[in-house]
Order: C-alpha cells, then sequence, then structure tokens
C-alpha cells in the first residue's frame, strides 16, 4: 500500500473516531511540516508545543475537546516538540518564547490565528475560532453539498462528521446501564431531535440514494458512513430509520451475501431494532458453485454476535469448526510450500507464530469461546491444548483462561492458567 | 538437522527472492475450492508431465476446470515423501488426488484430453462456469453469482487469448510470485498497461472464442445497471490484453460514458478508477481532461490524493503536447509538496524506490515533456537537497536521456549529493 494511500486511510478513519480532541503525535516524525497537519482541515487544527523545561499545555487542551463548546468543531491537537521540524517551524512562525509553553489555532498559510500561554476555555476558544472566519468541518460540507448534491462522497464525509458530536452528546444525556442486561435509556424526543436530527437527515439521504451499495472498497468514508452509529438504541429516531431500512438492506444483502461490508450495515440497524437472525437473511440461498464455505465467512461476524446477544451459538459452533479447520489446512499448506522453499539440506521447517499462527487469533478464540458456552468442556479443552502444543505461548495460556472463566469454567481456566506459569 | 527460521524468513518473505511458494500459497488462500488436485511426480530433474499438463489444460474440453496442479521432483527428498504418501512407486507418474487424499486416478503419461475431462468430472469438478449461469437462471437477482461468474469468465478469456497470441503477460501477483518486486510495484501502479505492441488484433472467430462469453456477462451487468455494486479483480490483478480483442473495445466504447457518469458521484473512489484506466486503456480514449474538468473532489479530502493515480497514469501516456504535460506537471507538484519527503537511508539504496516510481519520476518526466528545462533542473535540485539519495543524479540523467534532453543527462549524471 502506499503511503498516500495510507495516509488517506488513516485520514478517513480518524473521522470515524468519536469527537474528542484527537491528539496525533508527530513525536519522532522529522518529515512532518505545519502543512501536512493541516491537509484535508479547511477548519484548521489546534497546536501546541511545551516549554524548554517540558512544561506542556496539552493535557488540558485534551480536556478541552470534549466540552460541549467545541463538540462540533471537532479540531485535531498536535502535541508538537521543539525537536521536531513542525515544532521549530511553529516557534519560528511568531517568534515564540522557549521559555513558555504555547497553544494555537493554526489555519491555512500556514497562519496562527488564535493563541495563548495558558490553555483557553473551551468557550473562549469557540469563540476564537468564530472571529477567525475558519469553517467548521460540517459547515465546509454543508456548502459543498448544496452545489453537488449527488456528491457521494462528501455526504459519507458529512455523515461520519455529524455522527462523532451526536454520540458524545448522547453519551451524556442518555448513558448506558451499567449492567448490559439492563435495556438502554432513551433520549427525550426533544434531545434527540436536537442531537440526531442533523445526522439522521443526512443517513437516510446517503442509504435511500444507494450510495451505501455503490462502493467496492472495504475502507473510506461510503462504507465507514453505510453503518448506524452504535447509539442508534437510544435514539428514537434512528430506531424509527433503521426499522424503515431495514428490510431493503436485508433484500440487498441476500443479493450478496460474501460482502462483508453488507453485512456490518445490517449489524448496526439490528442493533437498533429487532429482526431476523442471520440465519432467516441466508434462509433459501443456496452456496454458490465452488464456495469455500457456508454460510459465508462475511457473515461469521453476524452470526457469532447473534449467538452472543441470544447466547445460542448452536448455529454458529459449526461454522466456527470449519473456519478453524480451514485456518488449520492453511498453516499445514504455508509448511509444505515452506519446505519447498528451503534449501535442499533442511527438511524440518517451523513456522513458529508467523502470520499470527499459535496466537489467540479469531478462530481458535471464537471456536473454544462457542465450545465453552455450550458446555463442551472436554472439546474445548482438546482444542485448546491441540494449539497450544504448536506453540506453547504463556500469552495463549493466559488469555484461553480468562475466556474459561469469563464462561464460567473454572476447572479448565484453572488448568490453562497453570500452563501460563 | 535445524529447522530453518522461518519466522524471520516468512516475515522478510517480501524483500527475499526465491520464497516464491509460501508468497503463491499465501496468496491463493481465497481461490474456490477444488475437489481434487494434480500431483506430479516427476523423475529427477525433470518436468515433463508439468508441461505436458500446463498444455493439455488449455484444451477446450478442460477449459472450464481450474485444477490446482503441483510438480515433485523425485529426486528430493520432498517428492520421495509425496510418492509413499500416495502408497506408490518412487516413478514419474501424475494423480489425481481427492480432497481427503484419496487417488482418484492416476498415469504415467500425460492423457488427452476427453477422458482427462471424464476423470475431473468423477472426481468432482464442475465447469464453474456453467453450474453459475445455471444458478443465475434460478437466482438472477444474486450479484455474487453475477460477479463469480464474470471474474471465471475473465480468466478463460485470459488464458485463451494468450495462447492465441502467443504471448504472455503476467499478472501483478505472479511477478510478486515470483520475486520480482520492482516489476510488481509498475503493475500495481497502472495494472492496465501492458506493452501489445508485439501482438497482434484477434481475428473475429478467435476474439469470440477468447472473449465472447466474458464480454456478454459483462454487458449484462451494465444494461442491468448493477455493475457497480461489484468488485471487478481483474481490473487490479488481471492480464491487460483487452487492447488486442475488437469485441472488447467496442464493448468499452459503449460502457465508458457509463463509468464516467459515475465518477463526478465518487471521484476518488479507488474501484471506479481502475474500472475506467482499465477500459480507458484498451480502447485508447483521451476524453479525461473534459472528464476531469467535471470533477470535485471532496474539500476535506487531502489534496495530495488528487487527481487520482489512475487518472494521472491515464493523462500520462495519452499526453500529446507540452501543455498535456504542463497539467500533469502541476498535479505531480501538488502531490511532491504534501508529500513529507523521507530522506534516503545510506545502506538502503533502494528504499527510496517506489516515491521516485510514483512521484518524483513522473514530476521531472511531466516537466521535460513540456519542455520547461528550468522547472526540471529545479525540482531536480530541491529533490535532491530534501531526499539526499546517491540514486537520483543517475535516475533523473536517464530520464532525461529517455525524454532527448542529452545535455541534462550529461550534467545530472555528474552530480553528488
Amino acid at each position: 500500500m502506499s503511503f498516500r494511500r495510507l495516509l488517506l486511510m488513516v485520514g478517513i478513519l480518524a473521522l470515524a473516531l468519536p469527537a474528542q480532541a484527537q491528539t496525533l503525535f508527530a513525536t519522532g516524525d522529522a518529515r512532518i511540516r505545519l502543512a501536512h497537519l493541516l491537509q484535508g482541515h479547511p477548519e484548521g487544527v489546534l497546536v501546541c508545543l511545551p516549554s524548554a523545561t517540558g512544561r506542556s499545555l496539552h493535557g488540558g487542551l485534551l480536556a478541552l475537546g470534549s466540552q460541549e463548546a467545541l463538540l462540533d468543531l471537532q479540531l485535531d491537537l498536535h502535541d508538537l516538540t521543539l525537536t521536531q521540524p513542525a515544532g521549530r517551524e511553529l516557534l519560528g512562525l511568531k517568534g515564540w518564547s522557549p521559555e513558555t509553553p504555547h497553544w494555537a489555532l493554526l489555519g491555512p498559510g500556514p497562519r496562527i490565528l488564535a493563541e495563548g500561554i495558558d490553555p483557553p476555555t473551551a468557550e473562549a476558544l469557540a469563540q476564537a475560532h468564530r472571529a477567525s472566519g475558519l469553517p467548521t468541518r460540517v459547515g465546509v460540507l454543508e456548502a459543498f453539498l448544496r452545489d453537488h448534491p449527488d456528491h457521494d462522497e462528501a455526504r459519507a464525509q458529512l455523515v461520519l462528521a455529524l455522527r462523532g458530536p451526536a454520540e458524545l452528546r448522547t453519551e451524556r444525556q442518555a448513558p448506558p446501564p451499567k449492567d448490559p442486561g439492563q435495556p438502554q435509556p432513551r433520549l427525550s424526543s426533544e434531545a434527540d431531535d436536537r442531537i440526531w436530527g442533523a445526522y439522521a437527515d443526512q443517513y437516510e439521504r446517503l442509504m435511500t440514494s444507494g450510495a451505501w451499495r455503490r462502493t467496492a472498497e472495504a475502507t473510506g468514508p461510503l462504507p465507514l458512513a453505510a453503518a448506524l452509529s452504535d447509539a442508534a438504541p437510544r435514539s428514537p429516531r434512528l430506531r424509527a430509520l433503521a426499522e424503515q431500512l431495514l428490510p431493503e438492506v436485508e433484500s440487498h444483502l441476500r443479493r450478496r451475501p460474501e460482502d462483508p461490508r453488507r453485512w456490518k450495515v445490517w449489524l448496526s440497524l439490528r442493533a437498533a431494532v429487532p429482526g431476523s437472525r442471520p440465519h432467516e437473511v441466508l434462509a433459501g440461498i443456496p452456496p454458490l458453485p465452488g464456495s469455500r464455505t457456508w454460510p459465508p465467512q462475511a457473515a461469521l461476524d453476524a452470526y457469532v454476535e447473534d449467538a452472543r446477544l441470544q447466547n445460542d451459538w448452536r448455529t454458529v459452533e459449526p461454522m466456527l469448526e470449519e473456519a478453524y479447520r480451514q485456518s488449520l489446512a492453511f498453516i499445514q499448506a504455508m509448511e509444505d510450500a515452506a519446505r519447498r522453499d528451503a534449501p535442499a539440506s533442511i527438511t524440518q521447517v517451523d513456522l513458529g507464530a508467523a502470520f499470527g499462527f499459535g496466537g489467540w487469533t479469531g478462530e481458535l478464540a471464537l471456536l473454544v469461546e462457542a465450545k465453552l458456552r455450550l458446555s463442551r468442556f472436554e472439546e474445548a479443552d482438546r482444542i485448546f491444548m491441540a494449539a497450544y502444543g504448536r506453540v506453547p505461548r504463556s500469552k495463549l495460556a493466559e488469555q484461553a483462561a480468562m475466556l474459561a472463566r469469563e464462561c464460567g469454567a473454572e476447572a479448565l481456566a484453572a488448568k490453562w492458567a497453570a500452563l501460563a506459569r | 538437522m535445524r529447522p530453518i527460521p522461518i519466522l524471520l524468513l516468512s516475515l522478510a518473505w517480501l524483500p527475499l527472492r526465491g520464497q516464491t511458494e509460501m508468497l503463491r500459497t499465501h496468496l491463493d488462500r481465497q481461490a474456490p475450492v477444488a475437489p481434487a488436485h494434480l500431483v506430479l511426480l516427476e523423475a529427477p530433474g525433470s518436468k515433463a508431465l508439468q508441461g505436458g499438463f500446463r498444455t493439455l489444460l488449455q484444451a477446450q474440453a478442460l477449459r472450464g476446470f481450474q485444477v490446482p496442479l503441483e510438480g515433485f521432483d523425485l529426486g528430493t527428498a520432498l517428492g520421495r515423501e509425496q510418492a509413499a504418501a500416495h502408497r506408490c512407486a518412487p516413478k514419474a507418474q501424475w494423480l489425481l488426488v481427492g480432497a481427503g487424499g484419496q487417488v482418484k486416478a492416476k498415469g504415467i503419461d500425460v492423457p488427452d484430453a476427453e477422458s482427462f475431462a471424464r476423470a475431473l468430472q468423477d472426481a468432482g469438478f464442475q465447469d464453474r462456469a456453467r453450474a453459475l449461469e445455471a444458478y443465475l437462471k434460478q437466482a438472477p437477482e444474486s450479484l455474487s453469482a453475477r460477479e463469480a461468474l464474470i471474474a471465471e469468465l475473465r480468466a478463460r478469456g485470459e488464458r485463451t487469448a494468450q495462447r492465441l497470441l502467443g504471448i504472455t503477460v503476467e499478472t501483478p501477483r505472479e511477478r510478486l510470485g515470483r520475486g520480482d518486486l520492482a516489476a510488481w510495484r509498475k503493475a500495481l501502479g497502472d495494472p492496465a498497461t501492458a506493452d501489445l505492441t508485439a501482438a497482434r488484433t484477434l481475428e473475429p472467430a478467435e476474439d469470440l472464442d477468447a472473449w465472447g462469453p466474458f464480454a456478454q456477462a459483462l454487458d449484462e451487468a451494465f444494461r442491468l445497471g448493477v455493475w457497480q455494486e461489484m468488485t471487478f479483480t481483474w481490473t487490479q490483478e488481471g492480464r491487460p490484453l483487452d487492447g488486442a480483442s475488437p469485441t472488447l473495445r467496442g464493448l468499452y466504447t459503449r460502457w465508458l460514458p457509463t463509468v464516467e457518469a459515475a465518477l463526478p458521484r465518487q471521484p476518488e473512489s479507488e474501484s471506479l478508477w481502475p474500472l475506467w484506466r482499465w477500459m480507458q486503456a484498451a480502447t485508447g480514449g483521451s476524453r479525461l481532461r473534459l472528464l476531469m474538468a467535471r470533477l470535485v473532489p471532496c474539500p476535506t479530502s487531502p489534496p495530495d490524493q488528487w487527481p487520482p493515480e489512475p487518472a494521472l497514469h491515464a493523462l500520462r501516456a495519452t499526453a500529446r503536447t507540452p501543455d498535456d504535460w504542463r497539467v500533469i506537471h502541476e498535479a505531480y507538484r501538488a502531490r511532491w509538496d504534501a508529500l513529507p519527503v523521507p530522506e534516503a537511508i545510506p545502506d538502503q539504496p533502494t528504499a527510496l524506490e517506489p516515491l521516485w516510481e510514483q512521484t518524483l519520476g513522473p514530476l521531472l518526466e511531466s516537466a521535460l515533456g513540456a519542455r520547461d528545462l528550468g522547472i526540471a533542473e529545479a525540482d531536480f535540485q530541491e529533490a535532491l537537497l530534501k531526499t539526499r539519495w546517491a540514486s537520483l543524479p543517475a535516475k533523473a540523467a536517464a530520464l532525461a536521456q529517455a525524454c532527448g534532453h542529452p545535455s541534462l543527462a550529461a550534467r545530472w549524471g555528474l552530480v553528488r549529493p
């Protein structure tokens, strides 16, 4: 993957994170200049520089980002140092003294649009941003979409930009219960409209336009935005939207059940409203000729999540067995290939933990969990001990013991924990 | 005998040549499952059976079957182990081995196509395209089946076209599989280009034979309006043989406007552009400047991603005038300015090769193509100062020579970072 594609992916993923001030550490990266930090951020960025004695404003600034006055700005925060070119460039922009720490609101140029030597209040920083003439991220995207209403990528970016602050506000107004078995609280109608109204409108447009289907990318704004916020169960408006969209999403999922992105969208809607179970969605669909597995691997996450919600692992157990069998077959194939690659004088090879083999990988951990949840303790022990025999690592034994404890299999937990010592 | 440290080798397999079997196995992990595979036990030092079966599997009667094939030299311990594992004498022979390890068929000589086709069917092989067509008749709404059928017919078309044209065009994956990283990176950068200057155009009957079914399936996907919901991996991993097919050129000419109409909605799409570039490379169309004028990237996207790589490759492939090259230079200049430029690492002279291939080389090339030698010189000096890359003067000199500027080439060749 090229560095530029990686930058783009990191940039897009960063949009999907909760809208607290994000600290992007440029420490140690001697290539980054201030202009690079501003790429893709018309709303500007926050930067801070410690004093020569190491006193930093970073902690105070980080705490600001989650305050109400700044939630909609979603400014990235960069903690620079004087050992970096970007840090020295910043110091030189206004001739700052290195004796005190500094913060600055940076805009295109780069230009310093607001600054200080003490952390501002959230309200003061919001006011400074308004006075700077910089747009908000949401504002830029809304204005763009007025001129380009069919621009799917921009709409997806807008959905993501609206989601973060709404999720944080929902956490405050309707925090999830400590006991996951308790029902999720609901926002009042007024709060729901205020917090989720804009997001719901844009999400609905994205989904009803079909844009969410017309992409082959695994990452990027479209597939990320197509997944409904996981705060949806607490929003009556989003629950109603999920209920409205679910039948069509299921219909499109049935047309392409090998597509993990369609399953992700379906799962996100199903988390908000009751609906079909995965095997019901796939009922009547025969496997494609030549398929390795059925149901398809892409559905596995959905089946596992369903198993956890329903506390019923019977349907998913054979899928997990097959996934694990294929994983072991792959290891064997890689060992055979390694022997063919090795010099003629070498007859034994040891893959060790290469490619994640011997680790507490998804297939192994899920299969053992399924066996434990179904009280098939002997089978769980046999599978784990075979994996441990291949690569006898303490970490593997520790993680397996923790799982066994969670599943109430104390005897197995003790046995596996002993292997870790 | 001590086991070799495969951990280190496996983690380092990319830079090392010769670690091709592990790489191929890793890359083939998601291939459709086959009910059996061919084990070829070869006489010491021979590859006669492998050659014979590769030819056999191209026969019309066998084109619908994808049979995995592995050759083992009986002069090696591994080869003798294979013979023992299948309970056969260690002599040259072929074995059709089922998924459970049982030998379904065997022989000493390469069989004829019809009898081998029967053996394959008895072993559980099916003509996957026919099976998918039957599936689609029952479930015409299935995008998975339609996509798999197009991919299957594409693979067959490529095999047949190569045979008819008498040429071999590698996929990026094959280049990686034989350890040629430079060729792999080049193919990855622009999978749609291939040097087909030596290839002729397929005759009508040949064209129909090679590409008829694929063209029909792809055409239907466009007519039904479902093409954009599919993944066409061959636009990034296939063999770009399409330029030799009048059928495919006609198909792409018909549907290129449809793909171009989709781009304004997703101008940074990493799947639309490769499809566009694949179709554009085969047809040689150059409406790119008009198309680019209609496209607007998202204002919150990093500027160095615009224009997308496939568009840049197309611009370079179709540039004719100095003005064309100036547009390209502007795009690469924006990328160069937006990129945090790494400094060369003294003991890793090839570390900046990707930078040269993707950005710096095209930057200089476009300045030279625009005949702006002063700009080319300034770009070169700036790059040298920033990267301190010892290989840069030689590479830049070779480029200048290739672009018809020998005196510039001579000057750059003498520069030391």
